[in-house]
């Protein structure tokens, strides 16, 4: 008897009349723009029902496969609208208006700001650099060996074992102590040596392993803002950056073009 | 007219289960001219690294204009990742909100 709750699903706002072709993240209705002045946001018409989750269930397991569906699907239909449309800026994922009305209130209200943002990326991209240790190999290749040796000749003059185990405790911490820092001494340059392509940059923190489910430590997560001439040098110097750390257990990889969610 | 599957990379760690309405995959671009378009990071990006940008970043639209989430407030509890829109919605808007009794209800595959 209720009319099912509808709205509308917002997926990003570009420049008016913008040239698209997409079906929408209910895979039943299409992308279509709303517009006010030159700007226009990207938006579909979806189910309220189609984003019910329950609660209980949302905190489980379940929860995360129904993020997972959405985001890329969001995602994905971002990354395929950019394509067409450039500059454009992304919504948080689930943003969902009541209607048409409220579109235009927005488009209206926060005309000004969307207007220079996008104006302020034209022509750039986001590129995303990150970096990963394999921690072992790059403590077999590139740790001096100084410590280890002095370790163990200081191990075996120790007549106590409780004293050689601190020793070697110590010297440890140390050894790992030192490796950090290397590692990082390495992002540091990685990142200084790229961002010399960039208009800006953002230095995320790096996702723990659980999360990338790698078993490489991340220990470099940044977003790059580079004007779309530049790209292929940026792209060039992390190539470079990776075929010179890689045998001594670093990753580079260098992804992009990301709708600019670091840039906004 | 036939319509296409899509199919993710089994390799793609959230590529199994993606739901399917009358053969389109929900949301996702029905042919394989389109699938050769999604950049490759994000066949095999684990969905929480997506965490970086989708969930976490873009537009944020607030208000009574607004039906769903828009703030998903994800937080790491050891390995599961909880969503905790619910409640952060309410502190903001301090009144119940139509969202709240729909997603009590329970649907989702």
């Amino acid at each position: 008897m209720s009319k099912k709750t509808g709205g509308l699903y917002a997926y990003c706002i570009v420049n008016a009349r913008p040239k698209i072709s997409q079906m929408g993240i209910d895979g039943e209705n299409k992308v279509y723009a709303i517009s006010y002045k030159d700007i226009s946001a990207l938006v579909s018409k979806v189910a309220l029902s189609d984003f019910e989750i329950e609660e209980k269930k949302a905190r489980g397991e379940e929860g995360m496969e129904w993020i997972k569906k959405m985001a890329l699907a969001h995602e994905v239909i971002v990354e395929t609208l950019m394509k067409t449309c450039q500059p454009l800026l992304p919504m948080k994922f689930c943003t969902i208006l009541k209607g048409s009305k409220q579109v235009e209130g927005v488009l209206k209200n926060k005309y000004l700001d969307f207007k220079l943002n996008l104006e302020r990326l034209k022509g750039k991209e986001e590129w995303g650099i990150k970096m990963y240790c394999d921690v072992k190999k790059f403590k077999e290749a590139g740790l001096p060996s100084d410590l280890s040796t002095e370790a163990s000749a200081e191990v075996e003059a120790l007549a106590k074992e409780g004293a050689a185990y601190l020793l070697r405790k110590k010297r440890e911490d140390e050894a790992t102590q030192a490796a950090d820092q290397k590692m990082m001494d390495y992002a540091k340059e990685v990142h200084e040596r790229v961002k010399n392509y960039a208009l800006r940059t953002i230095l995320n923190a790096p996702l723990p392993k659980k999360v990338t489910e790698r078993k490489e430590e991340m220990i470099l997560n940044g977003a790059y803002l580079i004007s779309k001439e530049k790209v292929p040098q940026f792209e060039k110097e992390a190539e470079g950056l990776q075929n010179k750390y890689g045998k001594i257990g670093f990753e580079i990889t260098c992804i992009g073009p990301w709708p600019p969610y670091n840039f906004l | 007219m036939r319509k296409k599957q899509w199919g993710v990379s089994p390799s793609a760690p959230y590529g199994d289960k993606i739901r399917k309405k009358d053969e389109i995959v929900w949301g996702i671009p029905p042919t394989t001219e389109d699938r050769e378009k999604i950049p490759s990071e994000l066949r095999h990006t684990t969905l929480l690294e997506l965490l970086d940008r989708v969930l976490d970043k873009g537009v944020v639209i607030r208000g009574d204009i607004t039906l769903a989430v828009a703030d998903v407030d994800l937080i790491y509890l050891g390995l599961a990742v909880v969503l905790a829109s619910v409640e952060r919605m309410k502190k903001e808007r301090g009144r119940d909100i139509e969202l709240e009794s729909s997603l009590r209800k329970g649907i989702m595959p």
